[in-house]
């Protein structure tokens, strides 16, 4: 597939190598920025340092899967806390218990992670690539959103062993799909994400939408139409049953281990002990009103209001569903991890680049270096530990 | 219909009616052990850190 951009012919090999290229020196960027962080350093010393927080619970399942006792009673004093690992998901730690025993333990689980997240984040570049161009027809919106997800804030959880990178690449694969009507991929997609993350069976939500959307073409909406068209389609309704089938054989499995199913569920008190709307609105009116100066978090929570407005003001509605849901199920008890869960989410990167590119060469310039400069202190207060990074 | 579709029909009202029944299952939580009610629950929701810190 070749596209034009400003009389010079751009093809997928061009991009191939802009992707390895961005991934390469901004990994090389981080290897640096974290030995200015620490005397005697190593190889080793930057794997440890900057595999933290989740990372140290993703490493724990991994040992767990592959000493054959996941989730087992006897397992839960060797977890990092000392606590249940349930409310992680299963398909990111099998993978990487996969790989490491292909690889008969050449490297540290840290490092086979990282070889993962590396492999799912190039794909999901690629993938994103190709969705820009079907949905967007520009390649610089291409050729930027590789650049900021590889070099802007956030950057990090892309490399390092957390799920971020395998859930944007289905995200970005599933929504690929359903662009091009490739209905099976994308419930395999679908399938899998909803066993990456429990916010991934929403994206039966997005389908949902995207369906009313084309249905909408001619300015109203029918639900005969819209049922008589979409139960025809065998494919389609395979697709969206087989959607949260992810989920599904997770819950199967705590059955089976724990005699709870909604073990993942109900251990989330842990990490939301204040949970609901009102602490939702408590914490907006305390952000927005009562505290100033706002911290990064609360900040991070309003531009990420307002990117997913943006989305829906220019009437892309199905890549509004995700990130609201995400936004709203994150926040109901804190603004904890806001900004890395709205990074995995892909439309909201896409939705902060509709806004840059069309203001002008010097100002978008002016903002990509701002948000690449931004970066750096941010990975360095990650290796050094900053909590609010999480 | 096609075979191909009247069998994609078929394995969807499966997983479907397997769902319900997956998430029947896990409404009854009677089966759930001790050990994870009273150790693993109760452990994980007092000692978790909360903002970094230990409460």
């Amino acid at each position: 597939m070749k596209y034009f951009c400003k009389e010079k012919l751009v093809d997928e090999k061009n991009i191939v190598w802009w992707i390895l290229g961005c991934f390469i020196i901004s990994r090389l960027i981080m290897y640096v920025v974290c030995g200015f962080s620490f005397s005697n350093y190593s190889l080793d010393l930057f794997v440890d340092k900057i595999n933290r927080a989740d990372a140290v619970w993703y490493r724990q399942i991994v040992l767990g899967i592959l000493n054959g006792d996941y989730l087992k009673y006897a397992h839960v004093d060797t977890s990092p806390y000392k606590m249940a690992t349930w409310a992680f998901f299963p398909l990111y730690p099998l993978c990487v218990a996969i790989v490491y025993k292909l690889l008969g333990g050449l490297c540290s689980i840290y490092v086979v992670g990282m070889i993962v997240s590396s492999c799912c984040f190039f794909m999901a570049m690629y993938f994103g690539y190709k969705y820009i161009m079907l949905t967007r027809h520009e390649i610089e919106k291409a050729f930027l959103y590789i650049f900021l997800m590889s070099f802007g804030p956030h950057n990090v959880y892309f490399f390092i062993m957390y799920t971020e990178s395998m859930f944007l690449m289905l995200v970005t694969m599933a929504m690929y799909f359903m662009k091009t009507k490739k209905y099976i991929y994308m419930g395999i997609c679908g399938a899998l994400l909803s066993a990456t993350r429990n916010v991934g069976v929403f994206f039966v939500l997005i389908l949902l939408i995207e369906l009313i959307m084309e249905n909408c073409k001619d300015g109203r909406f029918s639900i005969k139409r819209f049922l008589s068209e979409n139960i025809s389609n065998a494919k389609l309704v395979f697709s969206v049953s087989m959607m949260p089938l992810g989920l599904f054989s997770y819950m199967v499995f705590l059955i089976h281990e724990l005699g709870d199913g909604l073990a993942f569920v109900h251990v989330q008190r842990a990490w939301r002990p204040n949970s609901g709307i009102i602490n939702l609105l408590h914490n907006i009116k305390v952000a927005s009103w009562e505290k100033y100066p706002q911290d990064y978090l609360e900040v991070a929570f309003f531009v990420s209001v307002i990117l997913i407005l943006a989305i829906i003001v220019n009437k892309r509605f199905e890549e509004a569903v995700l990130p609201a849901m995400t936004l709203f199920a994150g926040s109901i008890s804190s603004f904890m991890s806001i900004p890395r869960f709205m990074m995995g989410e892909f439309t909201i990167m896409l939705s902060a680049i509709d806004q840059i590119i069309p203001i002008g060469k010097n100002k978008r310039r002016c903002i990509v270096a701002i948000l690449c400069f931004i970066s750096v202190p941010w990975i360095r207060n990650w290796v050094i530990g900053n909590n609010l990074l999480f | 219909m096609k075979k191909r579709n009247l069998a994609l029909y078929f394995l969807s009202v499966l997983l479907i009616v397997s769902y319900f029944l997956i998430l029947f299952l896990s409404l009854d939580t009677s089966k759930a052990s001790k050990l994870y009610n009273e150790y693993y629950i109760e452990k994980t929701i007092d000692d978790f850190p909360v903002g970094g810190e230990l409460r």
